[in-house]
């Protein structure tokens, strides 16, 4: 166990190092960032003066030592654009990226399992079709669609819901549908084939025989050994839901992460986009990591090889 | 004896969608013949008229003119072909690379295999809408950007795929046997890998373009890809939403033409995932 965890932690922390590195490569080979940070008539002196305050008037191998160590010390320098510290500019959004993402990601898959659970107890009926006629919608129609037609409909014919702000309860509604949709199709339609694989199996016919209740039967007995597979595709979708984040943010003008790494694409402001770069790469890789010792706690066989 | 019922080649629903996509796919290919006017040329006497259907429409337009005066229509028809185009040749890319780095892996223990495997990873593990913003942000957005973001985000399933296919095929006595007689590497690998490897690679590829069409209208969305006057299916949704209020249309319909073909796209790759292949399941 000790072992498996070394070997995981060090390929995640390889895999993060080498997202950072080529990011960094690649900021670095597009260019002079003071070409467009300052107007066509900026002065020399002023812009020897711009790319000494920014580093890099130094040789390109000095600058990734001083970013990597100071990456290493929590310093992931200065924004282009606000020029104020790039945790500083994380840190205020962050509190309105989570709770809407934690939302949503939580609502999928507390409705995307039990869906899927009950669509393959209740095979080929109205319930399963309609349930999985809704979930080839939910992953097909893209996000920001989704929102979009949402505001039309219930900010704008109905009223009933603001198209934009945060803060209220009211206010998470919409972006949160849009960005669970997708995620909570994926996994209700892989908890429907891995519990079909399963409620076929003999051991149920004896929980059954014992006197279990249905539902017990179902949720209890047949479920927790079809939960590899599904515990795998939500580890999936935390991939989904990061992309899904930034184009829900921009359709909400919701005031999180997402929004800030748009406005910083497009001001070529690379010390941000090298920061959410590497938060996703953590973020996936946590998940990737948690995702294989939860196969642990779900299977005996599993744990006995650790 | 009971006559057997001829189940028919393809179910009349698929059939429909395939239609669908064609139609689509020829009218919007042939833009520039049917059509050919300069994309940036405004008329703002003509702002936000509406289609010809609706009360008060233009019998000129026929979905009415956009903010800047120019034909809804025919802009719907260039901005499809160029989602389509965008992510068909991002598509090609994806395919080409990620077989090659496959049949790499797959054919080559060892280090090159773990490496492209590394590789693999590395690009799995951060969501290719980031991946987008990032090459946007250093590259500058426009066609080719995205055509390349689609490429290289998307060469990952297929590397994967292929290289577990050789896996499998390696210890096949059909390739045993060709060994045996002497064939090379290369033949072997033109004459038997990669025709069985065709199917699951068209039925891969048919399921990454829907999520290839999504990748570029997203990017287009939020303004890292197209850039005006240019367009694109994810430009127009995008520059429709300001008129939402007043003239829905402009990002309504084009917003129901990508669900169209995307999900065309998808359900006719989960089709043909069954009909050729019902063993091959396609993660990721």
């Amino acid at each position: 166990m000790k072992k498996f965890l070394i070997v995981r932690l060090a390929k995640a922390a390889v895999t993060v190092w080498f997202i950072v590195s080529l990011v960094f490569i690649l900021t670095r080979l597009s260019g002079d960032p003071t070409d467009w940070m300052l107007p066509d008539d900026a002065s020399l002196e002023a812009r020897m003066e711009l790319r000494e305050s920014l580093g890099l008037d130094k040789p390109v191998l000095e600058q990734y030592g001083i970013y990597i160590s100071d990456v290493f010390h929590g310093d992931m320098g200065k924004s282009y654009y606000y020029l104020r510290p790039v945790g500083e500019l994380f840190g205020e959004r962050a509190e309105a990226t989570v709770k809407l993402a934690v939302t949503a990601f939580s609502l999928a898959i507390l409705l995307g399992v039990p869906l899927g659970v009950l669509a393959s107890v209740y095979r080929n009926t109205v319930f399963d079709r309609l349930t999985m006629g809704v979930t080839i919608a939910g992953y097909t129609i893209p996000n920001f669609v989704l929102g979009i037609l949402m505001i039309f409909l219930f900010s704008l014919k109905l009223r009933v819901l603001p198209s934009g702000g945060f803060g209220e309860a009211k206010n998470y509604v919409m972006p949160v549908l849009a960005m669970m949709v997708g995620p909570m199709a994926n996994i209700a339609r892989l908890t429907r084939s891995s519990m079909l694989d399963v409620l076929k199996q003999d051991y149920l016919d004896c929980a059954r025989a014992k006197g279990v209740v249905e539902w017990l039967v179902v949720f209890k007995h047949a479920l927790r050994n079809a939960l590899i597979p599904v515990v795998t595709i939500i580890g999936l979708q935390m991939g989904t839901l990061i992309g899904g984040m930034v184009v829900v943010e921009t359709v909400f003008a919701w005031p999180g992460i997402g929004s800030l790494l748009i406005s910083a694409a497009k001001n070529r402001d690379f010390p941000v986009v090298q920061y959410g770069i590497m938060i996703c790469a953590i973020i996936v890789c946590v998940t990737n990591m948690l995702v294989d010792l939860s196969y642990a706690l779900l299977d005996p066989r599993i744990r006995d090889n650790f | 004896m009971n006559k057997i019922k001829k189940q028919p080649v393809i179910p009349r629903f698929i059939l429909f969608l395939i239609l669908v996509l064609l139609a689509i796919m020829i009218v919007s290919s042939m833009a520039s013949v049917l059509f050919p006017i300069d994309l940036g040329q405004t008329s703002l006497t003509e702002r936000l008229l509406k289609p010809a259907f609706m009360e008060g429409g233009n019998p000129g337009h026929l979905l009415g003119t956009d903010h800047l005066g120019r034909d809804f229509a025919i802009r719907l028809v260039y901005g499809t072909r160029n989602t389509l185009m965008i992510a068909g040749t991002g598509l090609l890319i994806a395919m080409t690379v990620g077989t090659a780095l496959g049949v790499a892996a797959g054919m080559n223990k060892g280090f090159l295999d773990s490496f492209i495997m590394f590789l693999v990873d590395v690009r799995l593990s951060v969501p290719s809408t980031i991946i987008g913003i990032v090459c946007a942000s250093i590259f500058g957005s426009g066609k080719m950007t995205i055509v390349l973001i689609i490429g290289f985000t998307g060469f990952a399933s297929f590397a994967r795929l292929v290289r577990g296919q050789i896996l499998q095929l390696r210890e096949s006595n059909f390739i045993e046997c060709s060994q045996a007689l002497g064939a090379s590497k290369v033949r072997i690998l033109f004459e038997h890998v990669l025709i069985n490897i065709a199917s699951p690679l068209i039925i891969n590829g048919t399921m990454r373009l829907s999520s290839f069409i999504l990748l570029e209208s997203s990017l287009s969305f939020l303004g890292l890809g197209i850039q005006p006057p240019d367009v694109s299916l994810g430009v127009m949704v995008s520059a429709g939403r300001d008129y939402l209020i007043n003239a829905w249309w402009l990002t309504i319909v084009p917003s129901m033409i990508i669900v169209v073909i995307v999900l065309s796209v998808s359900l006719i790759g989960d089709w043909l995932r069954d009909k050729l292949d019902p063993k091959l399941q396609t993660n990721s």
